[in-house]
């Protein structure tokens, strides 16, 4: 300990403890991210249209980044959480109102990574009458009698099982001068289906729910605004794992899938249909890198919007409290799971429609969201000196304005992608 | 429908309605928020915040001026005003009721712990003459208060009332036991400084966790109104990373008069953590004498005794009398940890023996302390390894060990909290929670 202490002195070495200490935020967020509904996005994409669309993930990573720093930003100065602010600034009705739809969609969420969960463990020949209330009962007990530093580790473990995609994507041997091509010269192509796939990547890049989780696990940290030039870092490490992990599932999809013509509708037949394309250690990898996507936002995202509502509405929230303490924090969290898993388990589950609505729900909620945070990041009365730059101003108006467009159409339209 | 059939009313209400002027008779403006003098047992209205149609900045209409000809619908002004918002009308203790309180966190000192308020209900007074007066009495924390920010409170409770026969339960916090975390006077002016004379019953653990929750300028402007003692035992129950975030923020003198009030072994701690400059100009305000002790503690390797002792404790001489002593443990009482034993020293503070509070409180006052004190003391020197200090503990059952250096002189005491702490410090990380 005291030779930390005189490790510290040293600058290089004294950054280098810090960064360890901020980080964790930005890449568990970044990581949640790319959760089933994720997969199967990047999935579909590289099944229908092959290297076509990899250019999209230049801008999804500025935006993603971009809105993520502001999160940071916010839960550091301000110390509270988007929900807070959100209530403080706009009142009662509006919070109400961007709760609902946020708990709709996050019931939709949840259901979808336990889709995940069941769809990757029958790749891996796992009945899903199994396999689902397994994980959902190992989910709610991690959450509930666990504890919270361990769950984070665990998570933190989790997220480098994203890399598996990486071999599945060398596995399935792709052409890497198209890949390089393909991601710095787009091709837009305007057709409906096209441009609803654009859409659904960058809506599935950055979700509103993250903005919550994000702001809400800096402030859990207790990072002090000293140390904000880390936790940019932090976040811009989670950014790009995000966008890597999304950029090989994509690749090994369109080297394999595409290819061959085959066309997918769900992230499990990506794992299936690379079978016979990759060999089958690709196809189990695949799958597993989807199971632990799963499971990972599985866990997190019931957890993080029970906390939200509670923390937005004044009840007691929090792992660390007993049932009788917080019992609308509880209800909420395990309703969810339940509700979620239900609709799993269902014969014949509307699995697309799920997928589709919640994406046209957070399609809806993103851009309020975001205007709010934009609103609330410029006022100096509780920013102080930390409210936007001019050129923050732009990309963040300019992305919500790009989101509020195209959320408008992906509502009109009614379809997401696949 | 007049105003004297009803005898509450809600904040939410009121904001929003309509205000005509009484000599045209034409509607003006609308409320947005009510101004509120702090300074009675409840927060009299005083005003309303009004926003005129063709002015952009709200007018301030002093509560003389107002006739509440059917509230719950709409007001009647003289108009126009005798000031304007933000005038001489606007003084220190006079608050925004709905900037300060709707929305927020405040502190409920009856329940201790935190709430967000869905409204206010205000009281009307009929009793005066002429323009009946409101009151702040009770904020609302409960469902049925955000059903009515809502819109919804009457549908809901109808649906309420035919489920389960009776009304939706109205959950408030009386005023008085209102801690407000952020204040807004009619000037506009946030985060003032906040009376807290109402947490003066708290534990210093409940409101470290209350402070914990709270958004960092709220934070803040609740510590700094803090004397330095509490604000010290306050500190020592957060984690170390929120004290060093507060540390940080507070201004050098108050953080240095903090540190002063802490125990020492804590006051190390601290001072470790804070950035090189802040711990700098923290010592450059500090006694050289309390500097210099703390740097000697810095010191001293963490996996020894010395880096955990407390250097304030009780001494006395060999011939002094039970009285003296008496006196001098009752002086030293503030400052010293632990009261339990006083340890007998000669000139040299060699340590010689060890008396009772309990030896001392049966003692004839006359008596000196040669003749009641035990000698053959068990102590441990400055660069014992913790862990041995915590085995004596465990097999002699001591409260306290004195603290000695290579000269058997005393130089502080280790107490059996702070060995246990920094054996287990994971178990006092989960302690603070």
């Amino acid at each position: 300990m005291r030779l930390l202490q005189r490790l510290k002195e040293h600058p290089a070495l004294r950054n280098l403890l810090i960064f360890l200490s901020v980080v964790g935020p930005g890449i568990i967020t970044g990581s949640v991210d790319n959760d089933a509904g994720g997969i199967t996005t990047y999935s579909v994409a590289g099944a229908l249209y092959g290297y076509r669309l990899l250019w999209t993930l230049i801008p999804s990573f500025v935006v993603l980044l971009a809105v993520q720093e502001m999160n940071a930003r916010m839960g550091i100065v301000t110390g509270k959480g988007l929900a807070d602010l959100i209530r403080e600034n706009f009142g009662a009705r509006i919070t109400f109102y961007i709760f609902i739809c946020l708990l709709i969609a996050d019931v939709g969420n949840t259901a979808t990574e336990f889709a995940g969960v069941a769809g990757s463990m029958m790749v891996l020949g796992v009945s899903k009458y199994v396999s689902v209330p397994l994980a959902a009962i190992a989910v709610w007990i991690l959450v509930v009698k666990g504890n919270y530093k361990i769950a984070e580790k665990v998570f933190l473990l989790l997220s480098v099982f994203l890399l598996s995609y990486v071999v599945s994507a060398v596995l399935a041997k792709p052409d890497w001068g198209d890949i390089g091509v393909a991601l710095i010269s787009p091709t837009i192509e305007w057709d409906h289906t096209y441009f609803i796939t654009v859409l659904g990547l960058v809506g599935t890049t950055v979700a509103p729910w993250m903005q919550f989780y994000m702001q809400s696990s800096v402030i859990e940290k207790g990072i002090k605004i000293g140390d904000y030039k880390f936790t940019v870092w932090d976040v811009a490490i989670g950014c790009i794992a995000t966008i890597v992990v999304a950029f090989f599932i994509i690749v090994a999809c369109g080297a394999t899938l595409h290819t061959n013509n085959v066309t997918i509708t769900e992230a499990k037949d990506a794992a299936f249909a690379l079978k016979p394309f990759a060999g089958a250690l690709a196809s189990e990898v695949f799958a597993f890198g989807l199971f632990a996507a799963s499971i990972f936002s599985a866990a997190i995202l019931p957890l993080a919007m029970a906390f939200y509502i509670c923390e937005a509405f004044g009840f007691e929230a929090g792992i660390d409290k007993k049932f009788a303490e917080a019992p609308q924090f509880y209800t909420l969290f395990t309703l969810t799971i339940v509700i979620s898993v239900t609709v799993i388990l269902l014969p014949n589950a509307p699995l697309i429609a799920i997928t589709i609505w919640t994406q046209v729900l957070n399609a809806i909620l993103l851009p309020i969201v975001l205007v709010c945070m934009m609103i609330i990041v410029n006022k100096t009365e509780i920013m102080g000196e930390y409210t936007n730059k001019r050129y923050q101003n732009i990309i963040g108006w300019s992305t919500s304005i790009l989101l509020i467009i195209m959320s408008a159409v992906l509502v009109i339209s009614g379809f997401g992608p696949g | 429908m007049s105003y004297e059939n009803f005898n509450f009313i809600y904040l939410s209400e009121i904001v929003g309605l309509p205000v005509f002027s009484l000599s045209s008779g034409k509607r003006i403006g609308r409320i947005i928020d009510l101004a509120a003098r702090t300074s009675h047992v409840y927060p009299k209205i005083t005003a309303l915040i009004t926003k005129l149609r063709d002015k952009k900045v709200p007018v301030y209409i002093p509560w003389n001026s107002v006739r509440l000809t059917a509230l719950k619908r709409h007001v009647s002004v003289e108009y126009p005003p005798e000031s304007d918002y933000g005038d001489v009308h606007s003084i220190e203790n006079e608050i925004l009721i709905k900037e300060t309180f709707l929305d927020k966190q405040i502190i409920s000192t009856s329940g201790y712990k935190l709430v967000r308020v869905n409204d206010l209900q205000l009281l009307i007074d009929n009793s005066s003459k002429e323009n009946p007066n409101l009151w702040l009495v009770h904020i609302d924390i409960g469902f049925k208060g955000l059903l009515r920010r809502l819109g919804w409170a009457n549908v809901a409770n109808g649906i309420f009332r035919w489920v389960v026969s009776r009304d939706i339960n109205d959950k408030f916090v009386a005023w008085k036991h209102v801690q407000p975390t952020t204040t807004t006077n009619v000037y506009g002016s946030v985060h003032l400084k906040t009376d807290t004379s109402k947490l003066s019953t708290f534990h210093p653990a409940d409101l470290a966790d209350i402070l914990e929750d709270l958004g960092t300028d709220e934070r803040i402007s609740l510590f700094e109104s803090f004397n330095p003692s509490l604000a010290a035992t306050t500190l020592q129950e957060m984690p170390m990373n929120v004290r060093v975030q507060i540390a940080e923020t507070l201004e050098t003198e108050k953080l240095a008069a903090i540190i002063n009030e802490m125990q020492m072994d804590e006051a190390v701690d601290l001072l470790d953590e804070l950035s090189l400059e802040k711990r700098t100009a923290v010592y450059a305000v500090m006694t050289t004498e309390k500097v210099s002790e703390i740097k000697e503690l810095s010191r001293l390797s963490i996996y020894s005794v010395g880096s955990i002792m407390n250097t304030n404790f009780i001494t006395a001489k060999a011939a002094q009398t039970v009285r003296e002593v008496l006196k001098a443990v009752k002086a030293e009482s503030k400052k010293a940890e632990l009261l339990h034993y006083v340890y007998i020293i000669d000139d040299e503070e060699h340590l010689k023996g060890l008396v009772t509070l309990r030896q001392l409180l049966i003692t004839k006052g006359t008596t000196p302390m040669a003749s009641i004190m035990r000698g053959n003391l068990i102590s441990v020197r400055v660069d014992t390894g913790i862990k041995h200090v915590a085995q004596l503990f465990f097999k002699y059952n001591f409260r306290a060990l004195p603290v000695v250096d290579e000269e058997e002189r005393i130089r502080g005491i280790i107490s059996m909290r702070d060995a246990l702490e920094s054996i287990f410090p994971e178990m006092k990380q989960a302690s603070e929670g």
